[in-house]
């Protein structure tokens, strides 16, 4: 305004004036981006990548039938398991202009799984199967969640070279926020986790805050009682259901009406325990289950033999049999890497975090635990946990 | 090292957890208005954090150790940083003062203030 009136008064030429306001204005432009220029680094999105390594065994059990050909040459079973899984933010997209904060994130998970079925009068069969997806979570900004999950995997019995089997599980999952202690899930999975590919309705709800004890009932993965103890320990009390539909090499003629190369194995189970999750760091993740094992079932089926049986229905098992209680051992590890935006007291993100993590990528049922959730609230602090919120000037 | 370093975090957001706690009881926020104001505010103490932290790690070695040249870098990264906290602070308050208003705005500050206190008391008692 002063330029104009000088220019005005004849003191700058045209020039000039066109020089300063320039100037004047590059000036405005930096006092207000002095953040901008010093091209710090923040993180881009709020989930982190997350890799987690999960280890589980039953132990052996009997197969009790002993009336069927079959139970008396595979004797009994148990089984080893091996997951490893990751997922990592891809892009975040996030309207900040409307009137609600919404955002929605991209994820890429991956899923390798080996797996050891050992029955005692065969020998032991490895199976893996390895899978990548992607999964979209939106929150409304309002109450809700959206989550959608798409995870092809392929499946093969690495034992004899057989053929592999290509898959797909997905979900599509609709979470509301009533309050900080009470959400409700709704949606459909497919899945094979009963060990047969079925359409499932999804059915959750929370009662209790995330980071207090709070009880949890997702149909149809899993049930917990769960208790924080500070910020290091948590104890939980659950039930996680837990197989699939593996192929299985025929190199040892357990299907003997046929010539088939393989077949397919199907097992589930339902286990109930107790686990404690140990969280020495910010980024470290430890966890120890154990338990029962019930509604231990492991059947096998013909592909071919189904599909050739027009007239019935595809379910046919050329082998099926229940097995009794036995117990089963749990342990993982969880790694949190790089940095993520803050979440705190944002209860649709910390929601959007269980939820991602409530459902384990891949067709994959276990629980690598919330290691991405905000810390709970501690008086527990130092001159160095409080160097970034105190200034000098404060003392 | 690492671990440490993994650990120092974890207390670090415990208490910044403990922050957010004690500012979210003394505003009273109805739920419509919470889901706009803590995207926000934690946008806005990202900021801060990541500024202090920079101006902090860039204090690697004493100052008798440093070349004219690092000096004057040092002395303008300061101000810089000073500069664009005040900057953060405008451009965020307003933002949070059409969320919550601005008798609320106050409460938040004075929230912040006793915050500070409370934790330099606690500090302070500990070291007696």
């Amino acid at each position: 305004m002063i330029k104009t009136l000088c220019y005005i008064l004849g003191l700058l030429n045209r020039k000039q004036l066109v020089i300063t306001v320039f100037f004047l204005h590059l000036g405005l432009l930096k006092s207000q981006g002095t953040f901008d220029s010093l091209k710090l680094k923040l993180p881009k999105h709020y989930f982190n990548t997350v890799i987690s390594v999960d280890g589980y065994k039953n132990a052996k059990n009997d197969l009790v039938d002993t009336n069927k050909l079959l139970t008396k040459r595979l004797k009994n079973y148990t089984i080893n398991q091996f997951n490893l899984s990751f997922y990592t933010p891809l892009h975040t997209h996030e309207d900040t202009n409307s009137k609600v904060h919404s955002n929605t994130h991209y994820l890429l998970t991956g899923n390798f799984m080996l797996l050891q079925p050992v029955f005692g009068g065969m020998p032991k069969h490895d199976i893996i199967r390895a899978g990548a997806g992607l999964r979209i979570i939106h929150n409304t900004g309002k109450k809700g969640i959206w989550f959608f999950d798409a995870s092809p995997f392929m499946i093969k019995d690495v034992s004899y070279g057989s053929n592999g089997t290509i898959r797909m599980a997905s979900s599509a999952i609709y979470s509301h926020n009533f309050s900080k202690t009470f959400n409700m899930r709704v949606g459909l999975v497919k899945t094979f986790l009963f060990g047969n590919r079925n359409y499932l309705p999804y059915f959750g709800f929370r009662v209790g805050a995330l980071d207090r004890l709070h009880f949890s009932f997702q149909f149809p993965r899993s049930m917990s009682l769960v208790w924080p103890v500070g910020n290091t320990f948590n104890l939980s009390l659950y039930s996680r259901s837990q197989g699939g539909v593996y192929t299985f090499s025929n190199k040892n003629q357990v299907y003997y009406l046929n010539n088939d190369a393989t077949f397919y194995f199907a097992r589930r189970e339902v286990n109930t325990g107790l686990r404690v999750d140990f969280k020495p760091t910010s980024r470290l993740l430890v966890y120890v289950a154990g338990g029962f094992s019930t509604r231990n079932t492991v059947s096998f089926y013909s592909d071919n033999r189904n599909r050739a049986n027009r007239l019935g229905t595809y379910k046919v098992f050329f082998y099926k049999n229940e097995l009794p209680t036995t117990v089963f051992a749990n342990v993982g590890v969880t790694i949190k890497l790089g940095k993520s935006k803050s979440v705190y007291n944002n209860l649709n993100l910390m929601d959007a975090i269980d939820l991602n993590n409530q459902n384990a990528p891949g067709d994959d049922n276990s629980f690598n635990g919330n290691i991405n959730l905000p810390a709970k609230a501690s008086k527990n602090y130092n001159l160095k946990s409080i160097e970034d919120l105190i200034d000098i000037n404060d003392f | 090292m690492l671990s440490v370093a993994a650990s120092a975090q974890k207390d670090k957001d415990a208490v910044e957890a403990l922050r957010m706690e004690y500012v979210g009881k003394r505003l009273d926020l109805s739920k419509a208005e919470a889901d706009k104001f803590w995207p926000v505010y934690n946008e806005y103490n990202d900021k801060i954090k990541v500024l202090r932290k920079n101006f902090r790690q860039s204090f690697k070695k004493p100052v008798d150790a440093l070349s004219d040249k690092e000096i004057e870098e040092l002395y303008l990264l300061d101000l810089q940083t000073k500069q664009a906290e005040a900057e953060l602070y405008k451009v965020y308050r307003d933002k949070l003062k059409l969320i919550i208003g601005a008798k609320r705005m106050l409460k938040l500050i004075a929230a912040e203030n006793d915050f500070k206190k409370e934790v330099i008391k606690t500090i302070q008692d500990k070291s007696d």
